[in-house]
């Protein structure tokens, strides 16, 4: 054999068995990849104004990396514990790098309104957003739907008054942006004259629901279409229950099943769950009707 | 062969601490290690932590910074200097000469170290704040982090020229650093989330990740630096990660060494 080659397969050999060994030490130290405990987490971080200070110029840089490291943490919590500690925080820090990154206050509004119930939080947010933004209707536009549903979940005729009033202002203030799309100005029509509460809700979680797939957000499309299937469960389940609170007023116990509701004469026949197409759950224990497919939702 | 490594190693070493840089760097590190008692003086109550901490930010940061300044320009300046053609022509396998470069910038990382360590623990003795061996443990394996990157910095300095040889270096030693996250950002792609299904591109782009940091070093696993001034127990084992950075560093001497056989001086 060549001397060339033969030198050649000698070095390969060696440096095969050496990264052999490498790999296998590595491997050690290492462990399996699917143990590796999630990212660690974020326990402080100081006021945006600071970390502006320490960025050294690369504010939208470490903004952009701070974002990853938000979307991480939201990721990690949301799987386990719920609890989002320093979540406004980061997004603060975020928009005060980057004033202009239009999703880390939309998320950061969606995030803080409707999984962390903290809506002085989202909305001091949004307005942040809106403000720096001049020319993006869409924060507006969140904001309005913020209030919107504020104004649809309170019972108390001052706050809804009080919430459908911002949330009109807010609606108000993206048809002045451009490229404000004609829909939003309906919107505010509807609200206005027709008073269509759930329509609206509806047409808007739809909008939000499509432009979330189109942005590729799933988180938000996610809640989006749990809430349209609730609209959906809520239209049929709700009746339903409302017959058996009333069955359990007027016999002073809670009905063995759904069917009993008819034989009583307080419904005509039972309805099928909207969201399966089959009979409702019911728990005979406290009287709650559930769909199978979302036992999590509540019809009153 | 021995002998020759050890020749020219010695030579390296002697040409090194002629180096100006590295009393500059050396300096810095000195008056930062020395600072650091004035930031601790505006600090409440936690005066021991900061020198802690700052000295041993100053020893690797300006190891570091002497492991990639020296090391890119080993054998550059032989061709610069057209010693590199004596060199060559003498009874020296090229290998011999890559490990001698090698070793003797691991003399002058090691005398350095050694230097700014004794100024720190003096200091941390004279300040009469504890010395428990975990920091001794620290700060060897932050040498075995500089061997690392030393041995990275021979690697480019074989092929490239001093200025490129530094990106490469520093870059690589960035990306070393951030190797944990690399394999987070991997798991995390592959774990089934509620909202968010694991997708082939998911998978690829995990295994892509992994694949990555087989090859890039794992520096963190050096860096016991936080364990070691906040008592924090080291769940590593050192010998098993000391081990991981000797082999990763022979692989790395060997890809140098073959690059170096390669290269036709004319």
């Amino acid at each position: 054999m060549n001397l060339k080659y033969r030198n050649a397969i000698i070095l390969t050999v060696i440096f095969v068995l050496l990264a052999g060994v490498t790999h296998q030490v590595h491997k050690k130290i290492r462990g399996d990849v699917k143990d590796v405990p999630p990212p660690r987490d974020v326990l402080y971080l100081p006021k945006g104004d600071y970390v502006k200070v320490v960025a050294m110029g690369f504010d939208s840089m470490w903004a952009d990396v701070l974002w990853l490291r938000t979307l991480q943490y939201f990721g990690g919590h949301f799987m386990g514990d719920k609890e989002y500690p320093i979540m406004d925080r980061m997004l603060e820090v975020i928009t005060t790098l980057e004033p202009r990154f239009p999703d880390a206050y939309s998320f950061g509004g969606m995030v803080l309104q409707e999984e962390m119930k903290q809506r002085d939080k989202a909305v001091s947010l949004l307005k942040k957003g809106i403000d720096k933004n001049p020319d993006n209707w869409r924060l507006a536009y969140e904001l309005g739907f913020l209030w919107f549903e504020e104004a649809r979940q309170t019972q108390d005729t001052t706050k809804k008054k009080y919430a459908t009033q911002q949330a009109i202002d807010a609606y108000a203030i993206a048809t002045t942006r451009p490229d404000c799309p004609e829909y939003v100005g309906r919107i505010i029509n509807q609200m206005y004259y027709e008073g269509g509460e759930k329509d609206v809700a509806v047409q808007l979680w739809t909008l939000t629901k499509e432009e979330a797939e189109k942005k590729g957000d799933k988180f938000t499309a996610q809640i989006a279409e749990d809430k349209l299937l609730l609209f959906k469960f809520k239209e049929v389940a709700e009746p339903l229950q409302k017959a058996v609170i009333k069955y359990y007023e007027k016999y002073k116990k809670i009905p063995p099943s759904l069917q009993e509701l008819v034989s009583k004469g307080l419904i005509n026949s039972v309805p099928k769950d909207p969201l399966t197409g089959e009979p409702f759950g019911y728990d005979k224990k406290n009287g709650r009707v559930f769909s199978k497919l979302k036992p999590q939702f509540s019809s009153i | 062969m021995l002998g020759r490594i050890l020749a020219i190693a010695t030579n390296t070493f002697r040409e090194a601490i002629r180096n100006k840089i590295l009393y500059i760097l050396l300096a810095f590190a000195m008056v930062l290690i020395i600072f650091s008692i004035v930031m601790s003086a505006l600090s409440i109550g936690q005066d021991e932590k900061i020198i802690k901490d700052v000295g041993l930010f100053a020893i690797t940061f300006f190891g570091v910074l002497i492991a990639i300044m020296v090391g890119i320009g080993l054998i550059y300046n032989e061709l610069d200097k057209r010693t590199i053609y004596v060199i060559v022509s003498k009874p020296l396998h090229r290998y011999e000469f890559v490990l001698g470069k090698f070793f003797g910038l691991v003399m002058t990382i090691l005398v350095n170290v050694g230097i700014m360590s004794a100024v720190y623990l003096a200091l941390l003795a004279v300040k009469g704040y504890s010395i428990p061996f975990v920091l001794i443990e620290a700060i060897l394996m932050t040498v075995m982090e500089l061997v690392v990157v030393t041995a990275l910095a021979t690697l480019f300095s074989s092929f490239s020229t001093p200025i490129l040889s530094a990106v490469y270096t520093f870059m690589l030693y960035i990306a070393g650093k951030l190797t944990d996250d690399l394999i987070r950002f991997a798991s995390q792609m592959m774990t089934e989330k509620a909202y968010d299904p694991v997708t082939v591109a998911d998978k690829l782009m995990a295994k892509t990740a992994i694949s990555i940091s087989w090859i890039l070093p794992q520096l963190e696993k050096f860096n016991i630096r936080n364990q070691a001034v906040n008592g924090i127990p080291i769940t590593d084992s050192l010998m098993m990660n000391t081990l991981y950075g000797l082999l990763y560093t022979g692989c790395i001497l060997f890809i140098a060494s073959v690059c170096f056989s390669k290269r036709n001086f004319k």
